[in-house]
């Protein structure tokens, strides 16, 4: 006896985000970083922004220091960062 | 564990019952315990029930961005063993969850064990069945079993959120498999959690929080008084690895002998709530020479460093972060509570929404 059995499974809600830029160099651009101060990356973060600083030159740098290192941080205040900048790195950890 | 339903069709065909059991679990579609293969029927006795589009949709599920239309719900309610009438509380129960408050794509990944728990209150508590006398955590009731499973399978298989990747618990804990319990309406000796929630008392009433698996405290409501019962469960909510160091909101259930206890001895819900705030408490010198305490905001960590190391430190920030109810078998001596500690202010923060039954529904 055949059993037809539904697929508990979703479709993928395709993303909203805008169609990525590609950039032709980091050098001399505006740079945001957004870093959640997770304890476990907190030397490696420091690290990463002074060799960012040091190889790119940038012209311009942004900080955003989440509050809490889970929750997202507001959408308006990241539109802002990247209406402001070239270029942003998150830091997360876990 | 992985998935392969993302190439597979909306209907997949077994040779008979023990390969359509066999099938979830090889593609995937179950958590380790057997489900009911979703068929036809019964897909479409509950979605006849709601009264609802298949097609409709209730919410992007993260962190997979899984589509929720009412149909795939249906799917895993079948799954899990649901009966029609109760796939409006697990309406509600993801509506809730799908709250950015409730920071949903945090609780589904981080390596804390916080699950999503399902509290129920209101006439449909009686009316469907639910277990809010012995083992009122656990096991036993249908209602309690398949609501709290079909809203794990809905995590799982709509929103991706399996053990490995993106699941990074540690340990994660029973609850994941199925985390639904009920008030018990007739030994709550105060208003009714969906009514201190501003409901209205012939609402029924979902609420949910993401929380750790309950931590059992012997209240000593037989012999206690008040006083000791309530410092008992202070003791309980102030452990130095609690993550409500760092805030956030917990789960606090009475047994009936230890609701009784409070109230006969003059404390109404507030008055109860306001006590554990006071009481569950820790030397500032105990909460800094824990290096961990570092994960609390920092305008927290560096107003704590300034006092004084004999000073108390608070794990409840406020009265709001506690939801409190009533739910259990009496027992003997031990007057037993439960503590569910949350996950801190990271999120998985408390949300309610009320059920929307169908006309003629519970």
């Amino acid at each position: 006896m055949v059993i037809a059995v539904y697929n508990p499974v979703g479709e993928v809600a395709q993303s909203e985000s805008v169609r990525a830029t590609t950039m032709t160099g980091l050098n001399g651009r505006s740079v945001g970083f957004v870093f959640n101060h997770h304890p476990a990356v907190t030397g490696l973060w420091a690290e990463l922004e002074k060799g960012v600083e040091l190889d790119f030159r940038p012209v311009g740098v942004q900080r955003i220091a989440k509050a809490n290192i889970s929750m997202p941080q507001p959408a308006a205040q990241l539109a802002k960062l990247a209406a402001e900048v070239d270029y942003a790195l998150g830091g997360v950890g876990a | 564990m992985s998935q392969t339903a993302a190439a597979l069709p909306h209907i997949v065909e077994a040779e008979d019952l023990e390969a359509a059991v066999e099938l979830c679990y090889t593609e995937g579609w179950t958590d380790g315990l057997p489900v009911i293969p979703a068929t036809e029927r019964p897909v479409r006795r509950i979605i006849d029930y709601l009264g609802m589009k298949p097609e409709q949709v209730i919410g992007v599920i993260p962190p997979r961005r899984g589509i929720a239309t009412v149909e795939k719900i249906a799917i895993n309610c079948v799954m899990a063993g649901c009966l029609p009438e109760y796939v409006p509380i697990v309406l509600a129960a993801v509506q809730a969850m799908l709250e950015p408050e409730f920071n949903l794509e945090g609780v589904q990944t981080t390596t804390n064990p916080c699950a999503p728990l399902v509290m129920v209150s209101g006439p449909a508590v009686r009316k469907l069945g639910f277990n809010t006398k012995d083992c009122a955590l656990g096991h036993g009731s249908r209602a309690n079993a398949a609501i709290g499973r079909a809203v794990r399978l809905i995590l799982w298989n709509i929103g991706g959120g399996f053990p490995g990747s993106p699941c990074r618990t540690t340990h994660g804990h029973p609850g994941y498999y199925s985390y639904c319990i009920a008030e018990d309406p007739e030994t709550n000796p105060w208003e009714p959690l969906h009514v201190t929630r501003g409901f209205k008392p012939e609402d029924t009433v979902v609420t949910v929080t993401a929380v750790d698996g309950p931590h059992s405290v012997a209240t000593g409501a037989l012999v206690n008084t008040p006083g000791q019962v309530l410092t008992n469960i202070a003791d309980s909510i102030a452990r130095l690895g609690s993550n409500n160091q760092y805030g956030g909101q917990l789960v606090v259930v009475l047994g009936p002998m230890a609701a009784k206890n409070l109230a006969d001895g003059g404390y109404d819900k507030a008055g109860v709530v306001d006590e554990l705030v006071k009481r569950s408490t820790r030397t500032v010198a105990e909460i800094l020479r824990n290096k961990n305490s570092d994960h609390m905001p920092a305008e927290e960590m560096a107003e704590l460093r300034s006092k004084k190391g004999d000073e108390l430190f608070h794990y409840i920030r406020s009265a709001e972060n506690v939801v409190l109810l009533t739910t259990g078998s009496w027992g003997a001596v031990g007057g037993y509570a439960a503590v569910c500690p949350g996950w801190g202010h990271f999120g998985g923060f408390t949300q309610t929404k009320c059920v929307q039954f169908p006309r003629n529904g519970a």
